[in-house]
């Protein structure tokens, strides 16, 4: 697969090393000349030195031949326009921008690139889980980073101990997927009943985790 | 009319105080409160609407310095990309007719023009057909 990278910092370099090393062609697009001359020198690819966002530099890279343009330099804005000039005046099928602001990860998507990657939102979330508690664990994360599958340690005191799952509360968007119980594997189902040290698997919306967390009185002591 | 005004450089300002003469409201939004100076300099005329410092390309601070109560939108600052993102805000979220965007590369002036129905205003082309109709009179 041929792919453009706009931007050439930490981001676009350490991208493209992972391409090349999976065999995919790589183009770079920087506009700070010494960055050009070391990112020519370690990765031997073409680097065009210019900006991204400029149908010349654009046309230069040949960006009509590649099958994926991805924008990562560290303005939004760029990534976006970027992502619209490769997309409509060059015909790439798959776009992909990086969002510095998360709350620009829905805007750019509603404005036309396919794929958005944040990662201030998502190391965010990896701290935040990380610092919260240590009785939930998570497994993977899941649709771009905005839902997770989840391990949850129940404690000697879980205050809805012995009751059946259907008249435990469950807010926000949630699945109980399994339960380990010592050795045994239990699917839920709504009579199942949760005890202390059940280890369970929870599929959750992220931003409604902590809903659960709270109903459950999990949220830290 | 309400015009929301995006930028405030030296064609931004300009524009502001012609508008303000012929009677027009003004909202303004401006990433750096230096430029901001720029409406105090003019010796004839001062500053009427409202100023909002922050980034034109959120769309909660373009909803704060008012783009769903006014007619028309005109991104005139010196970047194009933010100008371009700031237009497609305007016109595909706030659903807004009137939107006129500063574009320098002229490229991108005629694909934001036919893709994306904004209206794209180029200064390099203006000023290049300014040269040459001066020199080939």
């Amino acid at each position: 697969m041929k792919v453009c990278i706009a931007g050439g910092g930490k981001v676009g370099m350490y991208l493209a090393q992972s391409l090349l090393a999976h065999r995919h062609k790589v183009t770079i697009i920087e506009p700070q000349e010494m960055l050009c001359r070391s990112l020519a020198d370690s990765l031997d690819i073409p680097v065009i030195c210019g900006d991204a966002v400029s149908f010349d530099t654009m046309r230069t890279a040949d960006v009509a031949s590649c099958d994926a343009f991805v924008a990562v330099t560290g303005a939004d804005e760029d990534n976006l326009v970027a992502c619209q000039i490769a997309k409509r005046e060059f015909g790439v099928d798959r776009t992909v921008a990086r969002a510095s602001n998360p709350k620009n990860r829905e805007l750019l998507h509603t404005l036309g690139v396919d794929t958005v990657v944040c990662g201030t939102d998502n190391l965010s979330h990896i701290l935040e889980r990380e610092i919260e508690t240590d009785t939930i664990r998570q497994l993977l994360s899941l649709g771009g980073g905005t839902a997770s599958l989840n391990e949850i340690l129940l404690p000697e005191n879980f205050q809805f101990a012995g009751q059946a799952v259907k008249d435990i509360p469950m807010p926000g968007d949630a699945i109980l997927v399994c339960i380990t119980r010592d050795a045994e594997f239990i699917i839920p189902h709504g009579n199942t009943t949760l005890l202390p040290w059940d280890r369970i698997l929870c599929l959750t919306q992220d931003d409604t985790l902590h809903l659960l967390m709270d109903a459950w009185g999990l949220s830290g002591k | 009319m309400n015009i929301l005004v995006i930028g405030c450089d030296q064609v931004g300002a300009s524009l502001i105080r012609d508008l303000e003469h012929i009677g027009h409201d003004i909202s303004l939004v401006e990433k750096d409160p230096e430029q901001l100076k720029r409406l105090d300099a003019f010796d004839d005329y001062c500053f009427g609407g409202t100023a909002l410092v922050g980034d034109p390309t959120d769309p909660d601070v373009l909803r704060r310095a008012g783009v769903e109560n006014c007619d028309a939108v005109a991104a005139v600052s010196e970047d194009d990309s933010v100008n371009l993102m700031a237009a497609q805000i305007a016109r595909s979220i706030f659903r807004k007719e009137k939107v006129i965007c500063r574009v320098s590369d002229p490229h991108l002036q005629v694909l934001y023009h036919k893709a994306y129905e904004i209206e794209t205003i180029c200064p390099t082309v203006l000023t290049e057909q300014s040269v040459f109709r001066a020199l080939a009179k």
